[in-house]
């Protein structure tokens, strides 16, 4: 995957984009007059998916990577910075009359295929109701071959056997094709991921993964793979983005992130993550406590009090993203840039 | 002599109907002092069951159909109730799942650790349980100052540290840990995994770690045993767990489970699912999602037997001793 591609084969840009969320002051405190504060969920983060490509964006809880996939489904509205989709932008779209086709183009996989399907509603049902939405069929017969094709495009074959099924009749891995297949079903350009295939049985990850690799490889659609967990986007993302506090804190080919990490946290992270061969038991960079809270952010590099490699200067100065790499970039003041 | 032995533990579920639906057979496996054993499977394979069991902690429909656990040679099941309590926590105790959810939210952490040390030690006074408290939690990793806070100002990680400390209030030979680290972030469970290895060589201390994370069970566990269906199907130390695996399912969740150090490998999932408790297969109960079945397969169950020194195996495929005779135990 090319990671620098033409500016006509980029379905979504983010620039500069910021959230913040207020923090209750409560009575007192605001009859008190005490200042306003925020929660920075996102802090200034700027990144493109190109055409097919998939991207995994990674962090811990509180790093702001799902604050960041809602503002590009323009589900919530960025404080700062903007969302480029096919050249358009998203805040602006979602209050356009325009809006369905923003919705029809972008799609969402929650984590939780329990919770995302109507347990009235029948799997053929659940599938067609976006087509109604939308109005996207002339006839019943076309309805039916929509239908039919998204099921099997989402690996519920043969898809008439699936039709008058209802979700509790399902396994958790079909639930989550068939959540996928009512993506599927509008022919989304952008298809979000949000931790797939984390509420799923270890024995059947791989499936949704290799589903997901799949609709790329074969339907050209772009993923933006949101997840906690390193070991699963190392095994089918194209690009790699390390989240930390609401900033990117590297980014790059996922082979390059793997192999030739630059960031301590990412260091870190990759230290951690637990390895299925007891012959490969490494020293791990544990840091100590947790991401602190995202209101009171720390001064300079905001990874500094956990950093294991942090110096006086870290405290004082930002860092922010160098190339190190084509297409490998870093914020960390130890890092040259490279080229 | 082994902390721990369990002997064909068969443990079944009641229904309105009357008959009991088996969740674990012939479950046996045994721990020596200072090692942890790592028991791992997919979800409803019976691991929870079977550690509750042990411990005779089993909800209301839960009954022991039969079987033999020996904490040093006293077999637990043949104890009274009030016998049973003065092992459970002082001998054996167990770190919930969930943990996190388990603290009473109304309460000083501090005064939960205490009521734990009160139970099991009458004439313990006020300033020794508040020694011994702050010992705890200073043993987990957490300032004794802290001791006087609620749950909710607790972090995750924090009230699963809590919830170990809690578990540790008797000095038990043996803790069961039943998915400590699901649900917490990568670092936070790097941070607990390093915790229970730490108590593990300071302490003394045997582990069993419930998971379902292979990785979690490579990186800190000594045996590996695992659990298909309610049944054991191998066992064994965890070096030839992850490098010869012998049984088809181990081998299978093994390819299941993505590398972050190797991700070019191909991840391949096992088709189709456990098969429910009331409709056990007769034969072997991978036997309709496995690659290398034979016509026997469906007909006969295997028993785990050993192939090599300290690796059992359940797999019509494979012979060997028997699982449970004298001379392959120990």
């Amino acid at each position: 995957m090319e990671h620098s591609p033409q500016s006509d084969d980029i379905v979504l840009r983010v620039e500069n984009l910021h959230k913040l969320f207020p923090v209750s002051r409560g009575i007192v405190g605001t009859l008190l007059r005490k200042p306003k504060r925020f929660v920075h969920a996102v802090d200034g983060i700027s990144f493109d998916i190109a055409r097919g490509e998939i991207l995994g964006l990674v962090g811990e809880s509180g790093s702001g990577k799902s604050t960041t996939a809602l503002s590009i489904l323009g589900l919530i509205e960025p404080t700062e910075g903007d969302i480029l989709f096919a050249g358009r932008s998203v805040p602006e779209l979602a209050h356009s009359s325009d809006r369905l086709l923003l919705r029809r183009q972008m799609q969402i996989v929650f984590q939780d295929p329990y919770e995302a399907l109507n347990p009235r509603q029948t799997v053929y049902a659940t599938v067609a109701e976006p087509l109604e939405v939308h109005k996207l069929t002339r006839s019943a017969v076309e309805q039916r071959e929509q239908v039919a094709a998204a099921l099997e495009a989402a690996g519920l074959k043969p898809a008439n056997t699936f039709f008058d099924r209802y979700p509790q009749e399902l396994s958790g891995g079909q639930r989550q094709r068939l959540v996928i297949a009512g993506a599927l079903v509008l022919q989304p350009r952008l298809l979000v991921a949000d931790e797939p295939v984390s509420m799923l049985d270890v024995s059947i990850r791989a499936d949704i993964l290799n589903l997901l690799r799949g609709l790329r490889d074969e339907h050209g659609i772009t993923v933006l793979y949101i997840t906690h967990d390193l070991a699963t986007a190392a095994f089918f993302t194209d690009r790699i983005a390390v989240m930390y506090l609401g900033k990117i804190v590297e980014i790059g080919p996922t082979a390059t992130v793997l192999h030739n990490p630059q960031h301590p946290y990412t260091q870190a992270l990759l230290s951690v993550i637990p390895v299925p061969n007891p012959r490969r038991r490494r020293k791990r960079v544990i840091l100590e406590g947790e991401t602190p809270n995202p209101i009171d952010l720390p001064s300079g590099c905001r990874f500094h009090p956990r950093c294991p490699r942090a110096f006086d200067q870290c405290a004082r100065t930002e860092p922010a993203l160098m190339s190190v790499d084509p297409g490998h970039e870093v914020a960390c003041l130890l890092v040259k840039r490279g080229y | 002599m082994h902390v721990l032995e369990v002997r064909n533990l068969c443990v079944g579920y009641l229904c309105e109907d009357g008959t009991a639906l088996r969740a674990v057979e012939d479950f046996g496996f045994h721990l020596e002092q200072g090692r942890s054993l790592g028991l791992v499977g997919e979800s409803g394979c019976g691991k929870t069951t079977a550690v509750l069991a042990i411990l005779r902690l089993l909800p209301a429909e839960g009954r022991i159909i039969s079987g033999e656990v020996l904490y040093q040679g006293v077999d637990l099941f043949a104890l009274s109730e009030s016998e049973m309590r003065a092992y459970r926590w002082d001998k054996l105790s167990l770190v919930f799942q969930g943990a996190m959810n388990a603290l009473n939210p109304v309460r000083r952490v501090g005064d939960q650790i205490a009521e734990a040390i009160r139970l099991h030690d009458a004439s313990a006074d006020a300033r020794m349980v508040r020694r011994r408290v702050a010992e705890l939690l200073d043993l987990v990793g957490i300032t004794p100052e802290m001791a006087r806070q609620y749950p909710h100002q607790f972090s995750g990680g924090m009230r699963q540290r809590a919830m170990i400390a809690m578990a540790l209030a008797c000095s038990p030979d043996v803790l069961v840990a039943d998915e400590p680290t699901t649900a917490l972030d990568v670092m936070v469970q790097a941070q607990i995994l390093d915790l229970l290895q730490n108590l593990q060589q300071r302490l003394g201390l045997s582990i069993i770690l419930v998971t379902h994370d292979l990785g979690v069970v490579a990186e800190i566990c000594d045996d590996v045993l695992v659990m298909y269906a309610g049944k054991v199907v191998e066992y064994g130390g965890v070096d030839v767990i992850f490098n010869n695996p012998q049984h088809p399912y181990t081998q299978r969740l093994l390819q299941a489970f993505p590398d972050v150090a190797n991700p070019q490998m191909a991840l391949t999932s096992i088709p189709g699912y456990p098969p429910p408790l009331d409709a056990m297969p007769p034969g072997c109960r991978f036997e309709p999602r496995c690659l290398c079945s034979t016509p026997i397969c469906a007909k006969q169950s295997p028993r785990l037997v050993r192939i090599e020194p300290g690796h059992f195996v359940a797999c019509n495929r494979l012979r060997g001793t028997p699982y449970g005779t004298q001379s392959t135990i120990g």
